[in-house]
């Protein structure tokens, strides 16, 4: 096992080092647009150069991995925020992201994975089928429509909701007031749907099955109640595949929404990512490679093991 | 189990109805500052003071607002709230549309010039040929009377060593500011800026006569080829790595490009396409060392710079070239004042940069303007509130601050500044637009498929812009025969054809095409009637109104006037041109096509497919409509001339469609010029000084080599296009010209580009925006030199209570159409 999870450490960094590689040389031979005024051009190729913008490519890359490895520096920001090291840029949008997705999953769960044993339990009845086909429109419809069927009903209508995400200034300086907390409950709802119908279907897959099993029917012959035979020995063994899904949704977290994101003014990473590139912020978007690809090498880590932890019939590495 | 299902069921229920109860206040708040009044940190404005404030939105927030380096709409617009120009323009009678200049940091400005020409040989400025410091008595060295009182936002007084040390850093070379060019370059470029700025250069590339550069090879001279324009090389890199230079040397034999299948060196591209530079389509480089290299300059800006201390509170401007008074003021209606505590302790070296992250938080910004940056959540919201230091307020018994206008609006004097705090949240269109009808915005621009439904709203401001939208082309040959082989055009080379080109713009009807995008008006000339030339002494300057401007369009599209005609006056014929005339130009096309199969170009017959390359942003339903329009349009021009049916195609999400079009990706491009509002005479360095911009049209001449004669004052003197362009700027032959000869040579210029039809004028634009019944502007009527008064002359209907009391009446829902 330890052998096993050291071997997906060293492939996983293997892999980071190449995508980054990939990444750094990617962003920097797309040509940028200068002014039309040749003074003004002038001024930002002298910045270039001063930057070293104009150094090989490899003598570029060899920098950067110098500054990160004896300096843990990931470059500076010049554009996204002037002159901000790269890291602190990531880090000051991870907050908002993350407590989002995180209430997001927070209310999911337990409705999704709630709905969807209730549907299971009712197969084929009429409460299962209007379940099935609420999940099937919700997972077809996009983020961005729930996202402004929100906004539109919630706020524009109704009046209940702010339209936006309220910024530190006005919600009382913190991500964790009630008065924050409320103006996130819109898009907590819009990214919701999906997770929620998502889980559910999922769910619905696993238990129906588990259900059918013969030792189901060997729970009830033994004298254990339906619901007794479904929570005890159905719902755990559906979990098997589940709670990997889970995992992965709370390390996803990390990743956000751009499209909520810009809908609801949330000033979170997954804009950061698409600014990056646009606005040609070198370091930012590194930055953002370097996180992101680890984070998902890492979840693809942790959802292979966490099969092991949750069934112990699974062996990581063995042959 | 099920107890504990139902028990957290039942605490998130609670959660969310606690959370929703937790600050109802805010429930119909776009983002909980809409009537904050004096809430924000910070705040100096007690309980009893009403407050006004203006909520406004944009898609990005402002990240570099120093005077030295922004970059960005967003940075301009913080600069305007927190900085205060030397002078400025306001109303004067909005009736009549007079405006006046106003003194703000200055409190005068006077040409000084005759009695101090020793600042012109002690600062090396260009005189005119022929002209000597003895002799010149105008133009060049200003006098500026600073205001003394104004102070920074922590109450340090600004003097004229403020403005000194200002500029020093402004022009210093380890700094590369963005904004410098306004200080070392143009007209009102500062005597020696360019000198002190580019003290560090070792050398500069400049560009060669084709004819030189022969004799200067066999001298053992190198030449250079600037390979990023002329073969879009840059990021190309060679076997080692390293990456393509800007200038390539013709000697040199290096292969760039190793990757890309079009690798080159710069041996090869002398050999192989000596060809674009005969015709002088492109230039030749030849490498100059700089002569004032200057690691010492910081010692050498008093001997070097035309900017200097008199006293506490006036300093002189010494202009590298002449300018004329008026172009001055407008000039200084930006400034260059920095905080130097806070710009040195800002200061870092990376690489051999310097920077500074003076004016990026609230933290590093130092006002001098009317308001002052309180909090900045960066790509969220930032808020700003009255500076109580600045100048012009006087703190009322109820802690509020009033400014009066020193000047008089309509006869009397004015409040300025009304607006107590001003609050900007990153938001989009669609969600501007709800807050907008719900109260929560002071203003929303909508979209054009909005403006449909707003185009009667008595609260739609209408602000006519200098932009003029057109086509430009690249009617280069080869380059158009090769687009016809690999960049999917059909028989683009119709375009190389001046008469197809001509048949093209007559055949638009302009009055028709504009409908298809909102705010858009019909455009026939380069310059529309937002151009004066005479700003100072005389409002009604507009250069498009001048005789001289009127007869060249009237000229391009065959209008005359006076007995025998349908019109009796220059004007009446001007006003009647619309662009449009089918007959004329089916005429042109037979005759085009005719031309183009004599020579071999064009069978008859066959259709024509272009591609344009029309926006950085994906097209939308207006993009599409206009070229739907505009292939009807060449359509109906092409019937029986023998052409074949055309076809344009607009392409969307092109990162930079001018090179494009000129590097021969696209035959047609399609894209604004504007600017240079207050002084027409420099507007075509654009279209024909390649050594100051990249030039849409340069595939199709070279200015630099192509001449033209025009008639100055009854005499034919000839120059080439790009002397022209700067004949009536800074050295330039015309440039201390009366106003009738500078009017007579631009539209004569004006008219001879035009007749060229490298590029074909389709429209002007309009901003179009909302404004709530919380705020008007002073005025409706906009003006180029006051828009609508400005944030400066708003007024409020409403205070913030009162207004929140307002759409509660509502319900919420303001209706605006």
């Amino acid at each position: 096992m330890v052998k096993y999870v050291i071997k997906r450490i060293a492939l996983m960094f293997a892999t980071l080092f190449v995508i980054t590689t990939i990444c750094f040389m990617l962003i920097r031979m797309l040509p940028r647009e200068l002014p039309v005024d040749k003074v003004q051009a002038a001024a930002i190729q002298a910045r270039w150069e001063a930057l070293g913008y104009n150094e090989p490519l490899l003598t570029q890359y060899g920098i950067y991995l110098k500054n990160i490895f004896s300096d843990w520096d990931f470059g500076t920001s010049w554009y996204i925020s002037f002159r901000t090291p790269a890291w602190d840029v990531l880090i000051e949008r991870l907050p908002p992201t993350v407590i989002v997705n995180l209430y997001s999953l927070l209310l999911s769960i337990p409705l999704g994975i709630g709905l969807g044993i209730f549907a299971a339990v009712k197969k084929n009845k009429w409460q299962d089928s209007l379940i099935s086909t609420l999940v099937m429109v919700f997972i077809s419809v996009p983020v961005y429509v729930y996202g402004f069927l929100v906004q539109f009903f919630f706020y524009f209508k109704l009046g209940w909701l702010p339209l936006q995400v309220y910024s530190l200034a006005d919600a009382g300086g913190s991500w964790f007031t009630w008065k924050m907390f409320y103006s996130m409950i819109a898009p907590i709802i819009a990214l919701s749907f999906g997770e929620i119908a998502s889980l559910c279907r999922f769910t619905r897959a696993e238990l129906t099955e588990t259900l059918t099993s013969d030792y189901m029917l060997l729970a009830r012959t033994k004298g254990l109640t339906r619901a007794q035979a479904t929570t005890r020995h159905a719902l755990k063994n559906a979990m098997v595949p589940i709670l990997p899904m889970i995992i992965s949704s709370f390390v996803g977290i990390l990743g956000g929404s751009f499209v909520i994101e810009k809908i609801f003014s949330i000033p979170g990473v997954g804009q950061l990512y698409l600014k990056s590139i646009s606005l040609f912020d070198y370091d930012v978007f590194m930055m953002d490679t370097i996180f992101y690809t680890f984070i998902g090498l890492l979840a693809g880590i942790v959802v292979d093991l966490s099969y092991g932890a949750i069934d112990p019939r699974i062996r990581m590495g063995e042959k | 189990m099920k107890k504990k299902v139902l028990s957290i069921f039942l605490a998130s229920a609670m959660a969310l109805s606690m959370a929703a109860c937790g600050n109802n206040a805010a429930g119909g708040s776009a983002s909980g500052s809409g009537a904050a009044g004096a809430t924000g940190e910070g705040s100096d404005i007690v309980a009893e003071a009403p407050s006004y404030t203006y909520h406004t939105y944009s898609s990005a927030l402002a990240n570099n607002w120093n005077e030295h380096s922004w970059e960005t709409n967003a940075d301009d617009t913080i600069r305007s709230y927190i900085t205060s120009p030397l002078v400025t323009m306001s109303i004067e009678d909005s009736e009549n549309g007079v405006y006046q200049w106003i003194y703000e940091m200055a409190t005068s400005v006077e040409d000084v010039t005759a009695s101090h020409q020793d600042d012109l040989t002690k600062y090396k400025v260009t005189l005119q040929s022929g002209k000597t410091a003895a002799d010149t008595k105008s133009g060049f060295v200003f006098e500026i009377k600073l205001r003394e009182g104004a102070k920074w936002q922590d109450g340090t007084p600004i003097n004229a060593d403020s403005y000194i040390y200002s500029m020093k850093q402004l022009l210093n070379p380890q700094m590369q500011n963005y904004r410098a060019n306004l200080y070392y370059a143009g007209e009102s470029a500062v005597a020696g800026g360019f000198t002190y700025y580019n003290s560090l250069n070792t050398g500069y590339y400049v560009p060669v006569a084709y004819s030189e550069v022969e004799s200067l090879l066999s001298a053992g001279k190198d030449i250079y080829i600037d390979v990023w324009s002329f073969y879009g090389a840059e990021g190309y890199t060679d076997a080692a790595g390293n990456v393509c230079p800007q200038y390539v040397s013709v000697k040199d034999d290096t292969v760039w490009g190793e990757a890309q299948d079009d690798a080159f060196s710069g041996a090869d591209l002398y050999a192989t396409y000596d060809m674009y530079f005969v015709d002088g389509s492109y230039s030749y480089y030849q490498y100059q060392d700089n002569e004032n290299y200057n690691e010492n300059f910081e010692a050498t800006y008093d001997d070097i710079v035309g900017c200097y201390k008199v006293d506490d509170y006036t300093i002189r401007y010494v202009t590298q070239t002449y300018i004329d008074f008026n172009y001055f003021l407008t000039s200084l209606t930006s400034n260059w004042l920095v905080y130097e505590k806070l710009y040195e302790a800002g200061k870092d070296t990376t690489g051999s940069l310097v920077t500074t992250d003076y004016c990026t938080s609230v933290d590093t910004t130092m006002s001098y303007g009317p308001y002052k940056i309180v909090s900045l959540q960066t790509d969220k919201q930032m808020v700003l509130e009255k500076n109580e230091n600045y100048w012009g307020y006087e703190k009322q018994a109820d802690g509020s601050l009033l400014s009066m206008t020193e000047f008089k609006v309509d006869g009397e004097s004015v409040q300025q500044w009304q607006t107590s705090r001003i609050v900007i949240d990153v938001m989009d269109d669609a969600a501007a637009k709800q807050a907008f009808l719900k109260g929560e915005l002071s203003d929303w621009t909508p979209t054009p498929d909005d403006l449909v439904a707003y185009a009667t709203s008595e609260r739609l401001y209408k602000a006519d812009e200098t932009y003029t939208m057109s086509f430009f082309f690249n009617t280069n040959l080869d380059n158009l025969k090769e687009m016809d082989k690999s960049k999917g055009n059909t028989n683009s080379v119709v375009l190389s054809n001046e008469n197809f080109r001509k048949a093209f713009s007559l055949a638009i009807n302009r009055d028709e095409w504009v409908g298809a995008t909102a705010g858009y008006k019909p455009a026939y000339a380069v310059m529309n009637n937002l151009y004066f030339y005479d700003a100072y002494n005389d409002p009604t300057s507009s250069y498009r109104g001048s005789d001289a401007a009127m007869q060249a369009i009237c000229n391009v599209y065959g209008v005359s006037y006076g007995s025998g005609t349908p019109y009796a006056t220059l004007k009446e014929a001007y006003e009647s041109i619309n662009g449009y005339n089918l007959t004329e130009a089916q005429a042109l096309m037979k005759q085009a096509c005719d031309e183009l199969v004599a020579a071999g170009l064009y069978k008859a017959g066959e259709p024509i497919y272009i591609r344009i390359g029309y926006k950085a942003g994906a097209l939308d339903s207006s993009n599409m409509n206009q070229v739907e329009l505009m292939n009807r349009y060449l359509n109906a021009a092409v019937e029986g001339s023998g052409f074949g049916t055309v076809t344009l195609e607009a392409i969307g999400n092109i990162t930079n469609r001018y090179a494009d079009t000129v590097n021969g990706e696209y035959a047609i491009g399609y894209g604004a010029w504007g600017g240079a509002a207050f002084y027409p005479f420099r507007n075509f360095q654009v279209y024909c000084d390649p050594s100051q911009y990249d030039l849409n049209e340069a595939g199709c001449w070279d200015p630099s080599t192509e001449t033209l004669t025009l008639k100055v004052n009854g005499e034919d003197v000839t120059m080439t296009w790009q002397e022209w362009s700067g004949a009536l700027i800074g050295s330039g032959r015309y440039t201390e010209a009366d106003f009738a000869t500078k009017l007579d040579i631009t539209a004569q210029m004006e008219e001879a580009w035009l007749k060229k039809y490298y590029r074909i004028p389709l429209a002007s634009t309009t901003a179009c925006f909302m404004m709530s019944y919380q705020v008007n502007y002073y005025t409706e009527e906009y003006n180029i030199m006051y828009d609508f008064g400005g944030l400066r002359l708003m007024q409020y209907n409403y205070t913030d209570a009162e207004w929140e009391e307002y759409v509660k009446s509502q319900n919420g829902n303001i209706s605006y159409e």
